[in-house]
């Protein structure tokens, strides 16, 4: 791991996008929640591959376990995966055009959903209906340009590289 | 030209953590040994679970704040006459109250001692097609435990699942994995509700085609199991379907509880369900 400057913005980002993901919300909107972390982890894992790794993902993947109450080591195993898949894209995905990015990262998050749809299968809780439940993938992903230049201004600003 | 390419120590490290989060999972699933790390974990998130509370409670206290002086004394003057209403009625429970425990005592059966309630605010909530559930502001140490019954002004609400030592997840009785035993008011016909993952919708079990059941029956609790309370309005049947052929009526229920928009809840100590165990572990 290089040393680099400013390395406490990538956990609090983190923590940032952990407050949203348990950010009291209207009822109906819930089904609807963007994965902050997931798109945090995203960006970490294929601006600084060096500095961010699995680990990471791992930990706050424990953290959101704790937040909302899911069997430990749900999000930890999705978050992990998929941090995985990006770090080992993260040439390709850093150039792509906005809107590439925005469909890999929607990918990326449909492995972290089905994941997690898996797991949830597995200790028996299955869902009434599916048609809202890959709702936060596409929302997630439409949300990236947004989510990637705030996150960019954030490592220029502290001269992360 | 490769910049980076996954190391054996990437992979390597991939590999341990997908295996420790599997023994995770199962240990988890299986045991109760990660209760100590989870509540530990728990607390040091404490303060986000706050922190995400401030905007939507300073709204509701800024909201509070800008209501004109009339529209509050009118508030008032309502909840005088209604508290004034409730006091009658209470006068009224309370002297039946009192001919049931002579009546119990004649009987000689276990009388039904009155239940000490705490009011406790939401944390946060989880509505997703999975889960159906409910953060509190209340647990170990405020004497919270696990099965814990939980209502709100209108009806049952749930049972607490786990506890931490200000905190506690409540599981709601439409959990797609919570079933809650229920008899008819009206004749005394008892089924049990089972939760389908929607907040405004149960699901009556195993009701053969000839029950006698009819939309707009009200479901209480039973207090079979020992888990809730007895008597308290859990839902109201909303609909029927008869389906030629299967054994079972396709039955509906709208549960009485606010489960989706209350803000305050009751926490119940059934001390008439501690002091039956008393009396079943001694008989003399």
């Amino acid at each position: 791991m290089l040393h680099i400057r400013n390395v406490w913005v990538i956990p609090t980002s983190l923590l940032v996008a952990l407050m949203l993901m348990i950010t009291p919300m209207p009822a109906w909107a819930i089904p609807f929640r963007p994965d902050w972390v997931a798109l945090v982890i995203i960006y970490w894992s294929i601006a600084l591959p060096k500095n961010f790794g699995v680990g990471t993902a791992f930990g706050i993947g424990i953290l959101a376990d704790v937040a909302t109450d899911t069997l430990l080591g749900q999000h930890a195993l999705a978050y992990t995966a998929m941090s995985y898949i990006a770090l080992l894209e993260h040439q390709r995905l850093r150039v792509a055009p906005a809107i590439q990015q925005a469909f890999i990262a929607a990918l990326l998050l449909l492995v972290h959903r089905v994941i997690l749809l898996l797991i949830s299968g597995l200790v028996g809780q299955h869902p009434h209906s599916y048609s809202l439940y890959f709702a936060p993938v596409l929302i997630s992903a439409a949300l990236w340009p947004w989510a990637f230049s705030l996150l960019r201004a954030l490592r220029r600003r502290y001269r992360m590289t | 030209m490769r910049l980076f390419q996954p190391t054996t120590g990437v992979k390597i490290r991939l590999i341990v953590l997908l295996m420790a989060g599997v023994a995770l999972l199962a240990i988890d699933r299986r045991y109760d040994h990660l209760g100590a790390a989870r509540d530990f974990i728990a607390k040091g998130i404490y303060p986000l679970q706050l922190a995400v509370q401030v905007p939507s409670q300073f709204v509701a206290t800024s909201a509070e704040f800008v209501q004109d002086q009339l529209a509050l004394m009118r508030h008032a003057d309502t909840l005088k006459h209604e508290n004034l209403r409730l006091r009658a009625r209470l006068q009224r429970s309370q002297s039946l109250e009192n001919e049931n425990t002579r009546l119990r005592t004649l009987l000689r059966s276990s009388a039904r001692l009155s239940q000490k309630v705490q009011i406790s605010e939401l944390l946060g909530m989880d509505m997703d097609p999975f889960r159906q559930r409910l953060r509190i502001d209340k647990g170990e140490g405020n004497g919270v435990f696990v099965g814990q019954p939980v209502l709100d002004a209108h009806g049952v609400m749930g049972q607490v699942i786990s506890t931490s030592s200000d905190a506690a997840h409540v599981l709601l009785i439409s959990d797609p994995s919570h079933v809650i035993p229920v008899e008819i008011l009206r004749n005394g016909l008892r089924t049990v509700a089972a939760g389908i993952g929607r907040a405004d919708t149960l699901q009556l079990r195993y009701l053969p085609d000839h029950s006698d059941i009819k939309v707009g029956d009200e479901l209480m609790s039973s207090g079979l199991g020992g888990r809730f309370p007895s008597d308290y309005p859990v839902a109201v049947v909303t609909e029927i379907h008869k389906i030629p052929g299967a054994p079972f009526l396709e039955v509906y229920a709208r549960p009485r509880a606010l489960l989706d928009r209350a803000r305050e809840i009751l926490l119940v100590w059934d001390e008439a369900a501690t002091t039956g165990e008393f009396a079943a572990a001694d008989p003399g």
